[in-house]
């Protein structure tokens, strides 16, 4: 038996003696002592895999949090850029609605429905407006258009909340037109382009160009008093009656805001600041 | 299978005598005094065959039995003691009363110092002291050598020549 052998096999027999040593051995708690040194032997496994678990666990779990974190931010983000577009046209909707109201000031007294321009179609001379409200009162076929300075069409058709609006300016719209003493009365015609035909004024009419022409309510559909163009050239031709130019004042291409005038009793401003 | 028996009894009146040094009204210093330590590193310096070095365990089991808290730390002291002394003397030729001297003062000094290393994982009051050691080493030491030079004097051997020459 060679040192080596003999060394081994008493490191194995110490070994055992220790052990059995320890197992005779009661520490404070009662246990024995080998029962103390398998714990300690047990414990950091253990208390690794233990660690290994909760860092899985935490990362897993911090990797769920980073996700709904993530999606909630890019919600939070749409939402943000949803508002912010939101304001934006709120904040454009307001300068005009305060435009259109500035310049309303000076229209006869009426009562409407506000709303927001969202397409026209200048070719065909119409606009689809939408109403902001809610509840959108019922808003009829003919209803008078009023933007910003004076008439901008009537309502042709009706889907809930959006109306169809015809400009005046459009092939075949007319809207009976009288000057402001109501002396002198006619037919505005729209050309399709961006002016009026005024018709059936005679030639002894006394009319100036840049004068203002408004609506005479002998049309039945829109109400008297509110500005509907300006003369801008007056020529007499071989006909009985004078050729006439007019610029819509409240131009169709650039309106945002409109007022759907559902009160047939207009009074003047006049009126209104008396009473 | 008579020698051993032989032995085995040898070594437990050892031991006995070993319990009887402790006794309180013997002297301090005899406590200090490893009595089995001979049987220990005698087989190696005898030179001979490597399986007495087995006997150091059960040697170190009565040890547990008689003066141990635990069983099993006396057996590793006087094996580890033991593997030193076989190893050390396949290294060094020296035999004589000198050898046997060394031989258990260092045998005693590992002794205490495993038997403290043994204690330590098992939190038991064991801590050694030096100079008992020191006086433990001395004592087993000469202990040793008187054995050894009881075997050199062949006491029987002696008798028996001077009980022939007076019958002659």
């Amino acid at each position: 038996m060679t040192h080596r052998t003999l060394l081994y096999r008493s490191l194995l027999l110490w070994a055992l003696f220790e052990i059995g040593a320890a197992a005779q051995v009661r520490g404070p708690s009662g246990a024995s002592v080998l029962t103390s040194w398998m714990r300690a032997v047990i414990a950091p496994p253990v208390a690794l895999v233990e660690y290994l678990a909760h860092t899985v666990g935490d990362l897993a779990g911090g990797f769920g949090d980073a996700r709904s974190l993530a999606s909630k931010n890019r919600l939070l983000t749409e939402e943000l850029a949803n508002l912010r577009s939101r304001n934006a046209a709120l904040q454009t909707d307001l300068q005009a609605t305060l435009q259109a109201a500035e310049s309303l000031r000076t229209l006869p007294m009426f009562s409407g429905t506000p709303a927001r321009c969202l397409y026209r179609d200048m070719g065909r001379g119409l606009l689809l407006v939408s109403m902001d409200t809610d509840s959108p009162p019922s808003i009829d076929r003919d209803t008078p258009v009023l933007g910003a300075g004076g008439v901008i069409g009537r309502v042709i058709r009706v889907e809930g909340r959006n109306c169809w609006v015809e400009s005046l300016t459009r092939s075949a719209a007319a809207v009976a037109v009288t000057t402001p003493d109501g002396s002198i009365q006619g037919l505005a015609e729209g050309t399709g382009g961006p002016n009026l035909e005024i018709h059936f004024v005679s030639h002894r009419a006394s009319l100036t160009v840049g004068q203002d022409l408004v609506t005479s309510g002998a049309d039945g559909i829109y109400v008297p008093g509110f500005p509907v163009a300006q003369i801008i050239s007056i020529r007499e031709g071989g006909g009985p009656f004078l050729e006439i130019t007019a610029r819509p004042v409240a131009d169709p291409t650039t309106i945002q805001s409109v007022w759907l005038i559902d009160d047939g009793d207009a009074t003047e401003v006049g009126e209104r600041e008396g009473s | 299978m008579k020698a051993g028996l032989k032995i085995l009894a040898l070594v437990a009146v050892t031991l006995a005598l070993q319990r009887l040094l402790g006794h309180p009204k013997a002297s301090v210093l005899a406590a200090a005094l490893l009595l089995p330590m001979p049987w220990i590193v005698g087989p190696p310096l005898l030179g001979f065959d490597r399986r007495w070095y087995w006997l150091s365990f059960p040697i170190g089991l009565g040890w547990d039995l008689l003066f141990e808290p635990v069983i099993g730390v006396g057996a590793i002291a006087w094996s580890a003691v033991a593997l030193i002394t076989w190893i050390g003397t396949s290294i060094a030729a020296e035999r004589r009363a000198s050898a046997w001297f060394a031989a258990g003062a260092g045998g005693t000094v590992v002794f205490w110092l495993i038997r403290f290393v043994c204690y330590m994982p098992l939190d038991l009051p064991g801590t050694p002291i030096w100079s008992w050691i020191g006086t433990s080493a001395l004592l087993t030491g000469v202990w040793c050598a008187a054995v050894y030079g009881v075997m050199v004097l062949d006491l029987p051997a002696r008798w028996r020549q001077w009980r022939a020459r007076r019958l002659r």
